[in-house]
């Protein structure tokens, strides 16, 4: 059991909720490992407080009685399917008479996912990984670039490209505190997929996300972004 | 063991078959009109409703604008219910629902509860763990109250959020090792 793995189980181990032989191993590994003992005694402050903290607050008088408005009737009138009809027929003369290049604007998404701009500079980031992300940015397939194959010469893994941003959101309604990435790590790993804003500072408004993936021997890679973008400047897909 | 020291307040939701079928039977009652039967399972259910609302948002005064928009819902949407789960896990379910499309609407509009407002009779001595909760997102925020502060297990809390439990434990990772963090970050 090595470090990274003991790191992925912590919360679980100090928890009580590992299998006892992994436990075993896991404790065997941080006496002999200064920095996952640091990590383990970390976790146990934390988790700690968070199961010793209060948790049933009195319920405030104003709950004493439930009051439930009484629904409005809907109203019918023969109007409103005469007025629907003529609505659509409206609609459908619009698609059908309206002129070619028009026709053909792309529908954006009603909530667009938000995207958030990173600094390159600012960005905190995990080994091997970058992240530039760019609203609007789209990267035809075609424009795709591969990561160079490994030559065998032990150095960085060079940082994965960005793929394509947002067009999750064609394919399903995202939460708005989406973000849709996707990096191409080269060779047979599968570019990862959505990741989502991990937590947001209040004071500063920087943003933190992470995103899991597996790689092609299906170990779980980590990446996580720190960035100090505002969160009054996450915005739409378009620039 | 923390596991040991979570607090299992009387929020478990596995009832006897006898707790179930009066509920049910309350269910049923309500959904016929009797307004009655719907109060008894309001003034049951609504500790933890609120505390849910209240520990996710952060101010009695949302939490209780909560509780009440949840149990009217709930009132009005009785048909949807179908018995498969307890009644708390379908209200549990409305109540982070309605919670977390709050949080999202207070984020977008700037607005961001920072630390719990105390009514009078509430310690401050976790201060700290209430800032830290505060700071995360609202999925990750829902997975510890209602896994430290309701004592539901993984299976209650997959019936309560409505997915699977495998992804209950992903997203209870997620939020202790982000709680983790945060917690460290206001220490410094």
């Amino acid at each position: 059991m090595n470090c990274r793995r003991i790191t992925k189980i912590l919360p679980e181990l100090v928890s009580g909720e590992l299998d006892e032989r992994i436990a075993q191993m896991a404790e065997d590994h941080i006496s002999g490992c200064a920095s996952c003992a640091a990590e383990r005694a970390e976790y146990d402050v934390a988790l700690g407080a968070l199961a010793r903290a209060n948790s049933m607050a009195e319920v405030p008088p104003a709950l004493d009685v439930l009051r439930i408005p009484e629904e409005r009737p809907v109203r019918r009138s023969w109007l409103q399917p005469a007025f629907a009809t003529l609505a659509a027929a409206a609609v459908l003369a619009l698609v059908f008479l309206m002129p070619q290049p028009f026709r053909r604007t792309p529908v954006t998404p009603a909530n667009p996912p938000r995207i958030a701009q990173v600094k390159p500079d600012q960005a905190k980031v995990a080994p091997n990984h970058a992240d530039i992300v760019q609203p609007g940015v789209k990267v035809a397939k075609s424009e795709r670039r591969r990561l160079p194959a490994k030559s065998g010469v032990s150095q960085p893994a060079p940082a994965p490209e960005l793929l394509y941003a947002d067009t999750v959101a064609e394919t399903k309604p995202l939460e708005s505190s989406a973000i849709v990435v996707a990096y191409d790590f080269g060779g047979d790993t599968p570019p990862s997929s959505a990741m989502e804003i991990e937590s947001t500072d209040p004071e500063t408004g920087s943003v933190s996300v992470c995103n899991y993936s597996r790689d092609s021997e299906g170990r779980e890679r980590v990446i996580e972004m720190t960035s100090n973008v505002r969160a009054d400047s996450i915005g739409g897909t378009q620039p | 063991m923390l596991r040991q020291m979570r607090k299992t307040s009387e929020s478990m939701l596995e009832l006897t078959v006898g707790q179930h079928d009066e509920e049910l039977s309350l269910v049923r009652q309500a959904r016929d009109g009797e307004r009655a039967a719907f109060d008894v399972l309001f003034q049951r259910h609504k500790p933890f409703i609120y505390n849910v609302c209240y520990r996710m948002l952060g101010s009695a005064e949302d939490a209780v604008d909560a509780t009440q928009s949840a149990f009217i819902q709930a009132y009005r949407g009785l048909k949807g219910f179908r018995g498969d789960a307890s009644f708390r896990s379908w209200l549990y379910r409305i109540a982070v629902n309605l919670c977390t499309s709050t949080l999202r609407q207070q984020m977008r509009r700037g607005e961001v509860q920072l630390e719990m407002d105390y009514p009078g009779h509430e310690s401050r001595s976790d201060d700290r763990v209430w800032e830290t909760i505060l700071g995360l997102l609202p999925d990750l925020r829902s997975a510890l109250v209602l896994f430290y502060f309701q004592g539901l297990s993984c299976r209650d809390m997959a019936a309560a959020l409505g997915c699977s439990e495998g992804a209950v434990r992903t997203r209870l990772h997620r939020a202790r090792s982000a709680f983790k963090r945060k917690f460290k970050e206001l220490e410094a």
